[in-house]
This record gives structure tokens, C-alpha cells and sequence, in this order.
């Protein structure tokens, strides 16, 4: 049975894209057929990490929501980019034009229509996993799109006021009835005690950690110039992904 | 000047040598006449020798001494500079043991604001906006059935 997967974070700059791009790679190396829809239309991104923009992909998300393009028709397959064998891995990206998130910002979008359009990507794309790379924050749209998973994962770093964001989203997300529910603790330093970091975020959160990922001076050197988990494939970062992908395909 | 040396038939015929070099009296009369105006020497030659033996011996014994020494203090330089590599490794280890330390503790600080926490659920979620909300997540999740 297909999967719907939100990965959020209450604060921007988590890694969030980042963790969502590279979490749906390493499931689609499970053989799964997996998709990332970008519904941070205010800002995108994730686009670049798989090295395509508009004028490859032709439709974004925008063009389905304002009723210019069928949902199928935004889907872009980038199984070939990605050279792997296993697997297959669709993207459908929020468009970069100025015009087209102002029009966003001012409007809004109908969730509803989204909510239809994951439902018919993922029949006619045959998914396994369809993943949310979410708005941070706790915009209507967010939290509409958190209401609607199956899974809801949210990033944060070991900081201040990430610890208290995230109280927030997960208090809101139960109150929305969200049952499903995993951390990424992102950006932790080596230096911590990630098993007693580990502890103290589930006691406070009720909720299981998925995964601790140290802050990566590789992954910085990347730039966001290419997907981690296939450049690096045997990297403790990768390994840790691996774990995480192999928690959320378990945790039903 | 005398035309022999001073110690002609003396210190400058080894012992052993031959009979007829050491008897020639013309020879010895010579040396007799060359050298009976000048001064008997005061102390023979073999202790001047010797001296020149002790200073060179003690010369060389000193730079025996000097050469030890220096390669002494060559290996304890040594010694010194890994100490001092080993301390900086403990003050290093130390310091980051320290720094874990701060950083847990810090960890460890890093506490929900529970009241805070109360409040910034409060103002969203007892809202006209929110329950409007809850009644359209349920209505998308109809939807999907």
C-alpha cells in the first residue's frame, strides 16, 4: 500500500530538502517507486539538488494547482539523472519564476486539489512513497499538508529554538490527529552524546528519533551541487540514511 | 750555534744501536767542545714529552668529555621535545574532554519552555480558524477513503 511521507521542520535551514531528496533516493534504492512533490512553493529548492530546473522539467506544481496542467503531466522522472538501476524516482517541482510565488503568497493554493493530485500521482505512477517536502513553519497549508500523511517526519538541530518550534508542530500535529510521527535530529555536533541526545528528545517529544545526523563538512563541500547518498555511498552519512529509510518503511 | 745537537750520544742514540756510532771519539770530542759552553739542560726532555702527552690526553679526554656531553644533551633535548608533544596531546585531549563536558551540559540545557510552549499552541489552536481547519482535514481524509 502506497505512503504518503511529509518531512517538515518548524524553522527554515534545517536541511530539510536536503534529508527529503536523499531519504526518497535511498528508499528508491529499495526498489520502490518514489516521488517528491515540492509544496514549499513560497521557496523552492529541492529541484537542485537533482541538477534540473523549469526548462528540463517543463511543468511545475504552480501549473496543476492554477489548472493549466494535469498532475501527471508536472511529473518529471529522474531515474536517468540519477543513474541507478533500482528503483524508480519522479519529481514534481514548485516553479522558480517571481510571478508564480507571488502569486502563492498572495493566494494561497487549494489543498484540496493537492490532496486529489498526490492521491492520482500516486495511482498513476504506481508509488510506493510519495514524499511532501513541506513550508517551514505552520501556514494552513502546511499543516494541511501534515493532517494528510501517513507519515509526518520533522528535522531539527540540537538548538534552542528549534527545541521549542518542534514542541509546537508536534503538539499541533497530534491536535490534527497526525499518529504517525518520527525526529531527524540534523546538524548535531560530533561532539555531543548522540544516544543521550537521542533520549532526551523522545522523552520530551513522546516520539521516536529516527536518526541523529552529524553536521558534515562533506556534505557542506557538496553544495547542494548533487544527492549525498549516491555520491557518497559508503559515507557514515549514508549509513545513517539507510537506517532512517529502512524506520520509516517499517514504521506502519 | 752548536753544530751537534745537545743531546748527541745521550737521548738521540736509541738504545741498541750500533757500537761503533756511539764510541767514535772524534765525534764525541766534538760534541764535548760544542757543548761544554752551553747550559746542562735542567730537566730532560721525556717529562717535557710527557706534559705534551698529559695536555694532549687531557685535551683529548675533554673533547671525549664535550662530545659526550653535547650527544647527552642532544638526547635529552630529545626526551624534552616529546614530552612536551605529549603534554600538548594531553592539554588537547583535556580541553576537548572540557568542551564535551560544556557542550553536554549545554545539551542538557536545552529545555521546552513549557509555559511558553502552553501559550503558542493556545493561540493557535483555540481559534475560529483552527477548528475550520480540523473540520477540512477531516473532510480531505473522507475524501480519500
Amino acid at each position: 500500500m502506497s505512503k504518503i511521507i511529509a518531512i517538515h521542520s518548524f524553522r527554515g535551514g534545517t536541511g530539510k530538502s536536503n534529508l527529503t531528496a536523499n531519504l526518497a533516493v535511498a528508499m528508491a534504492l529499495q526498489e520502490n517507486r518514489v516521488a517528491i512533490v515540492d509544496t514549499d512553493l513560497q521557496s523552492p529548492g529541492i529541484h537542485a539538488l537533482f541538477g534540473i530546473d523549469e526548462t528540463i522539467t517543463g511543468k511545475t506544481l504552480n501549473d496543476y494547482l492554477w489548472n493549466r496542467s494535469s498532475i501527471a503531466d508536472t511529473a518529471c522522472d529522474v531515474t536517468s539523472h540519477l543513474a541507478i538501476d533500482q528503483g524508480k524516482v519522479f519529481l514534481i517541482p514548485s516553479s522558480i519564476n517571481a510571478d508564480e510565488i507571488a502569486k502563492i503568497l498572495s493566494e494561497g493554493y487549494n489543498v484540496s486539489l493537492l490532496n486529489s493530485g498526490f492521491r492520482r500521482l500516486i495511482k498513476e505512477l504506481e508509488l510506493d512513497y510519495l514524499f511532501i517536502d513541506t513550508h517551514p513553519g505552520l501556514s494552513r497549508e502546511t499543516l494541511l499538508s501534515i493532517a494528510i500523511s501517513d507519515l509526518l517526519i520533522v528535522i531539527l538541530r540540537p538548538d534552542r529554538q528549534d527545541f521549542q518550534g518542534t514542541a509546537v508542530t508536534v503538539n499541533i500535529a497530534r491536535q490534527l490527529q497526525v499518529c504517525k510521527m518520527m525526529v531527524i535530529i540534523n546538524k548535531a555536533s560530533s561532539r555531543m552524546d548522540f544516544s543521550a541526545l537521542q533520549q532526551k528528545v523522545e522523552k520530551t517529544y513522546n516520539v521516536p528519533v529516527a536518526g541523529i545526523f552529524p553536521l558534515s563538512e562533506d556534505m557542506a563541500q557538496l553544495g547542494s551541487s548533487g544527492l549525498f547518498c549516491l555520491q557518497y555511498p559508503d559515507h557514515p552519512f549514508t549509513q545513517i540514511l539507510q537506517q532512517v529509510a529502512e524506520k520509516a518503511s517499517i514504521n506502519y | 750555534m752548536p753544530q751537534y745537537p745537545l743531546n748527541f750520544g745521550i737521548e738521540a742514540v736509541p738504545f741498541g744501536m750500533t757500537r761503533a756510532k756511539i764510541v767514535s771519539f772524534t765525534a764525541f770530542k766534538n760534541a764535548a767542545n760544542n757543548n761544554i759552553l752551553m747550559p746542562f739542560p735542567s730537566r730532560p726532555p721525556r717529562n717535557q714529552f710527557r706534559k705534551d702527552e698529559v695536555k694532549q690526553k687531557a685535551k683529548s679526554d675533554l673533547q671525549d668529555t664535550e662530545e659526550s656531553l653535547r650527544a647527552k644533551v642532544a638526547a635529552l633535548q630529545q626526551e624534552l621535545a616529546v614530552v612536551k608533544q605529549e603534554k600538548a596531546e594531553l592539554e588537547n585531549l583535556l580541553k576537548q574532554k572540557e568542551e564535551t563536558r560544556k557542550l553536554q551540559l549545554q545539551e542538557m540545557q536545552i529545555e521546552i519552555d513549557l509555559n511558553k510552549l502552553a501559550h503558542q499552541v493556545a493561540e493557535i489552536t483555540q481559534t475560529d480558524y483552527f477548528q475550520q481547519l480540523q473540520i477540512e482535514v477531516e473532510s480531505l481524509r473522507n475524501a480519500d477513503c
